[in-house]
């Protein structure tokens, strides 16, 4: 086998029918895009579920007038729950000082305010494993039993909630996922059988003067897999452009909502983009020439 | 070299093409299959480069059962035999030294050689002078000859022609069964299909009437 010489004639190949490759390419593009948009948004979501799983807190308000020592007995006690990583004790005076710088400027509000309304409080980080919704109900569930503890401030409902989304988004991305994939591979397999139409004369001189059907394929096969990378560089060529327009209106937005650890094309999804790509038109023409030629 | 034994063909729904055909060609022999339009003689070479299969009988070539050969070793088969076809099946719109390089292509022969043999072959046609031109520029004489050195450039032991000389004129004709009685000197097996007996002279001729043979 002769990689040159096969490289020469699926070149060829493309040269002689130029529009209809290029279309085919487009087509893929768009499948490709779709497929893309699809996966960044599926991991730029996780990553977001990540980053608020792990800024996870409990916050324990205490009761007014709690001593000293009971205070270190609660924080003994809570630091004994298993999921517990961290517990830090907020004072009222400390919960007051950090409002007031909160508040900035605006801090002159709380003038009229007579002493300190604020509750004590303990802060409870949780241990990796536990950044979770049934992490955060171990705890909370045990915080209850604790007389000294008044309420409970965390963010689990509606963790469990995005995160039951999430697991939506992930099913429906597969099953759109499959979609896309069939789709592709219907697009390429018709252009590489429509380019077998067109040369159907070459074959056929080449099947009568012994040449083996893996011969007379394998151009076929190199025109699948550049046909699928060209409409994988088409459709990054999208999403950037889709990126940059998105970053230019919405960047403070996004900056906001992931606190600057977004990347609205990760490289895995450019990985993914040019290997499915270049595997789809692959398998797209090994589909259009499996029955063919005959000996 | 070539034996047939009770060959039938048959297609559809009872089309007999051949009928209880039993033949066999010498080493380099020379030899006309002829017979009327419909007579079965493209079926017989057909047969014989596995474009079909016999419908019953048995065919050997080199001793090699070859109506029973695997659809993968088929290729291998047709990389030993010539065949010029009545409709050339040339590339039209390729040159002239294009076309015949394609066997050797098939071989995966290198550059070099492919160019070297090409060469050889169109001087032996009398084309070597205008190998870079498009077929689809040459008259129907000289489509003849390009399909004949495709035929030949990779030496065969069987060459196998359809009607040679079917839309030539004479002279062209004439120049035609030269070049192809020189290949058949060199020792390859040549048969070849035509309704003209006038071609015959005095070679060996197996004459086919409905798919039957008669003489």
């Amino acid at each position: 086998m002769r990689p040159l010489y096969f490289i020469g004639k699926a070149a060829a190949g493309m040269r002689n029918a130029p529009l209809i490759n290029l279309l085919a390419a487009v087509n893929i593009a768009l499948s490709l895009t779709l497929f893309g948009g699809f996966l960044v948004g599926l991991i730029n979501a996780n990553r977001l579920a990540e980053r608020l799983e792990s800024r996870l807190e409990v916050v324990a308000y205490l009761k007014e007038r709690i001593s000293t020592a009971s205070l270190a007995g609660i924080e003994d006690e809570i630091k004994k729950f298993p999921e517990v990583r961290e517990v830090v004790y907020i004072s009222k005076e400390d919960a007051l000082a950090s409002l007031k710088k909160g508040l900035a400027e605006d801090s002159s509000i709380l003038d009229g305010i007579e002493g300190n309304p604020l509750p004590a409080s303990f802060v409870i980080r949780l241990r990796d494993g536990f950044q979770n919704s049934a992490g955060i109900k171990g705890v909370t569930a045990r915080l209850r039993g604790i007389d000294s503890v008044d309420e409970l401030q965390y963010g689990g409902q509606w963790l469990e909630k995005f995160s039951a989304i999430i697991s939506i988004i992930k099913f429906g991305g597969a099953a759109l996922g499959v979609i896309l994939i069939l789709s592709t591979m219907l697009i390429v397999s018709n252009t590489i059988r429509f380019t077998l139409q067109t040369r159907m004369e070459e074959i056929e001189v080449m099947r009568l003067v012994g040449a083996t059907p893996l011969f007379i394929r394998v151009p076929f096969f190199i025109e699948g897999a550049v046909l699928g990378t060209l409409g994988a560089i088409l459709a990054y060529g999208a999403m950037a452009a889709a990126k940059g327009f998105i970053e230019y209106n919405l960047g403070n937005e996004l900056k906001l909502l992931f606190g600057g650890d977004i990347d609205i094309l990760p490289y895995q999804a450019i990985i993914g983009l040019f290997t499915f790509g270049m595997a789809f038109g692959l398998f797209g023409s090994v589909i259009s020439l499996w029955r063919f030629p005959k000996a | 070299m070539i034996q047939l034994i009770s060959v039938y063909k048959t297609y559809g729904q009872g089309i007999t093409s051949l009928s209880n055909i039993n033949l066999a060609i010498k080493k380099g022999e020379f030899v006309f299959i002829t017979g009327a339009s419909g007579s079965g003689k493209t079926t017989l070479l057909k047969l014989l480069y596995c474009e079909e299969r016999p419908t019953s009988g048995q065919i050997l070539i080199n001793r090699q059962a070859v109506d029973s050969l695997k659809i993968s070793e088929i290729p291998y088969l047709r990389r030993r035999i010539g065949v010029i076809f009545q409709d050339f099946k040339l590339l039209s719109e390729r040159t002239i030294f294009d076309n015949v390089a394609i066997p050797l292509e098939v071989l995966g022969l290198p550059r070099e050689e492919i160019v070297k043999r090409v060469q050889d072959v169109l001087k032996k046609v009398r084309l070597h002078h205008r190998m870079e031109e498009k077929v689809s520029s040459l008259s129907s004489g000289e489509q003849q000859k390009v399909a004949v050195g495709r035929a030949i450039i990779n030496d065969p032991m069987i060459l196998l022609v359809d009607e040679p000389t079917g839309s030539l004129d004479s002279g062209t004709g004439d120049e035609i069964m030269e070049i192809l009685r020189s290949v058949n000197a060199r020792g390859t097996t040549t048969v070849i299909a035509t309704h003209n007996r006038f071609l015959i002279k005095d070679s060996r001729a197996v004459v086919l009437e409905k798919g039957r043979i008669v003489s």
